[in-house]
């Protein structure tokens, strides 16, 4: 009767399926780096501001804590290869551990954002009713709260420790998130594959994981990525403002603000944070559009 | 016809009526709609296959959705198995939901782009909420991908990956997967090539054959709706103005709409289409948001009289299960 007899034995399926994987990896991985030298370089960048956060013990002598008078504002020599700043610490070592600061509080409050803020984004955008305006009506409200402002009044709350600042920026990032989740879930539940899923008798809150969660998915991305972007920017500004970490913790924000008392005479005591702090959000903004594209089935092939 | 008078309908729709409210302007009281169907009725006999034909936005879809329930009708009844499902809340249709599907217009656009192959069919069979065993769910799927000529060996492909009569053929599985009583196909040849359009209506005609699964069928080409129904209801501007046996449709149009639908068609044989009476129609479809009063066909009409702008003429049997909305007949 059947026209199409199974030819291949169960062997070689998984065989078979094993390599499609294998392919589908590959070819995420060539979309991923296929955008040009750039992409590339952004990459290694992100990696290497990653690795010096989880090893910056092993890589250097010093403590970035460790004051000595007497070897203050050293310009780039031998034994301090980036200098010593006004209370004679090693710059380079400040900077190593001021980026473990910056990326955990960045990871720390994006994560905690993004699930509250994907969260809130998709019950509103699939919600009818009473739900769907009460978030957005409160997302608005936190909007027209200016996110300096917020979190200044916050982090006194919840206090000035890694985990609070990064709690705070991320309840700030919060209606970001939920906006854009928002917007695509209004769209995206309109789709015939939703409609379709309802009719088969997909359960409503199956519909919202199998189908619309998967498909913000590369919305979630790059949300993310650009996040964890402004979160190190926002945790450096508060920093620099004096309301967040507080010296003598080495955020790159801090060091800022002190080298900043010097910059005629010691500009690089400002000037190598804020470099930092530049280079790491490029590259990871850059980083995300490779994510999102490497991500998304559709565009696989074509780029 | 005998054979419908004699048995039971399995859908029986009722002056159903789907208004979709815009958005009101500024400064306007009232509130305008699109009247997308405006009070239809007909009825579908079981094991049958209802046509439905009609110009591009005159409410075909919508209509399909409605019987399903995928849309919530504004008004009128729609009798699934003699019972009422138009107004019901939404819980109390669970235990008919599987047995009512719906083709897609677009295939693409009704597959996950997400999914592979098996996990789309997967997901339809599994929703019955029932349990069942991995070996179960192999054997379905490979038993429905065989039901509409699909290399079982294609379970691990995404949407992008297949072509447009795969995709549809998909779509039919998935709908299957439910074992529907009752299969609404709208326009589920239109996305595709020709070549590949005869293949999946064939497709359709066994799969009747084999399930003995009821059709309404959307199209907006007519020798594909002869082809494949039995009966034919032609639909202009959200009101059926005709509803007629499939045979009659090329050998006793009765309403002018009809005859101006087939004198658009054009035949093979030559004689025939030189002695053709080719009507063509004046003018635009009018929008449903500003439906004309009366007849809805009247600016076009060329049998138009004064009495056809001012009232609605009646859907009426002229012998036989013929039904005309017309008022010079
Ligand atoms: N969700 C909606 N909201 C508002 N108007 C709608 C909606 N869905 C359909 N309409 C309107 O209702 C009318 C009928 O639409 P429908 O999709 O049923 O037409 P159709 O006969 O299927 O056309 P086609 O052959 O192009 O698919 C159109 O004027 C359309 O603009
Ligand atoms: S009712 Fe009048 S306008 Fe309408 S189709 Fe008949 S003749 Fe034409
Ligand atoms: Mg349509």
């Amino acid at each position: 009767m059947n026209k199409y007899v199974a030819e291949k034995t169960i062997e070689e399926r998984k065989q078979e399926k094993k390599q499609r994987s294998l392919n589908a990896t590959r070819e995420m991985i060539r979309v991923f780096f296929g955008r040009g030298l750039y992409a590339k370089i952004c990459f290694g960048i992100v990696v290497a501001f990653i690795l010096v956060a989880i090893f910056c013990p092993l890589l250097t002598p010093y403590s970035p804590y460790e004051q000595s008078l007497k070897d203050q504002f050293q310009t780039p020599n031998a034994k301090h290869w980036l200098g010593t700043d006004q209370l004679g610490r090693d710059l380079l070592t400040r900077l190593m551990y001021g980026a473990r600061i910056s990326l955990v509080t960045g990871l720390v409050s994006s994560l905690w954002g993004a699930f509250l803020g994907v969260t809130l984004g998709l019950i509103a955008g699939y919600s009818r009713g009473f739900a769907q305006h009460f978030i957005m009506r409160c997302v608005d409200a936190q909007l027209s709260i200016p996110s300096i402002i917020f979190t200044m009044i916050l982090i006194p709350i919840f206090g000035a420790t890694i985990l609070g600042v990064g709690f705070v920026i991320g309840l700030s990032s919060i209606p970001g998130y939920a906006r854009n989740i928002y917007a695509q879930v209004l769209s995206l539940r309109e789709q015939d594959y939703v409609t379709a899923a309802h009719l088969v008798g997909q359960k409503k809150y199956k519909i919202l994981i199998r189908h619309l969660l998967p498909n913000v998915f590369p919305i979630i991305i790059i949300s993310f990525t650009v996040s964890v972007g402004a979160a190190i920017m926002a945790e450096a500004g508060l920093a620099y403002l004096g309301v967040g970490l507080n010296p003598p913790l080495p955020a790159w924000g801090s060091m800022v603000s002190e080298g900043y008392k010097y910059l005629t005479i010691y500009p690089h005591l400002a000037m190598y944070p804020g470099f930092c702090l530049m280079l790491l959000i490029i590259s990871l903004s850059i980083v995300g559009d490779g994510l999102r594209d490497a991500l998304d089935p559709k565009l696989r092939g074509k780029l | 016809m005998a054979v419908s008078s004699l048995s039971k309908p399995i859908l029986k729709v009722e002056n159903l009526a789907m208004y979709f409210p815009l958005k009101k302007k500024l400064g306007s009281r009232e509130r305008k709609y699109v009247k997308a169907v405006d009070d239809i009725s007909f009825e579908v006999q079981e094991g049958e296959t209802f046509g439905l034909v009609g110009e591009s936005g005159c409410g075909k879809t919508t209509t399909g959705k409605c019987i399903l329930r995928a849309l919530d009708p504004t008004d009128g009844k729609v009798y699934y198995k003699g019972r009422d499902i138009a107004k019901i809340p939404i819980k109390s249709i669970k235990p008919i939901r599987r047995e009512l599907q719906l083709i897609f217009q677009d295939p693409y656009g009704s597959l996950d782009p997400r999914q592979s192959v098996y996990s789309i069919l997967k997901e339809a069979i599994v929703s019955d909420h029932k349990f069942h065993t991995r070996k179960e769910i192999n054997n379905r799927v490979e038993e429905l991908l065989n039901l509409v000529e699909l290399d079982p060996d294609i379970g691990y492909r995404y949407p992008h990956e297949m072509s447009g009569g795969q995709r549809q053929r998909l779509g039919i599985a998935r709908a299957l997967a439910c074992s529907p009583h009752l299969l609404v196909c709208d326009e589920p040849v239109s996305a595709l090539d020709v070549s590949i359009q005869a293949q999946i209506i064939n497709l359709f005609k066994e799969l009747q054959k084999k399930l003995g699964t009821t059709y309404v069928y959307i199209a907006h080409d007519l020798a594909v709706v002869r082809h494949i129904a039995n009966r034919i209801g032609v639909m202009y501007l959200g009101k059926l103005v005709e509803v007629m046996d499939s045979e009659d449709i090329y050998d006793n149009p009765r309403h002018p709409y009809t005859k101006a639908l087939i004198s658009a068609v054009p035949t093979t044989d030559y004689y025939i289409e030189k002695k053709r009476e080719r009507i063509i129609l004046k003018g635009e479809v009018p929008s449903p948001i500003n439906a004309p009063s009366g007849c809805p066909f009247h600016p076009r009409c060329v049998y138009a009289t004064g009495i056809c702008k001012k009232e609605m003429p009646n859907f009426k049997d002229i012998g036989k299960g013929h039904m005309v909305a017309c008022h010079n007949l």
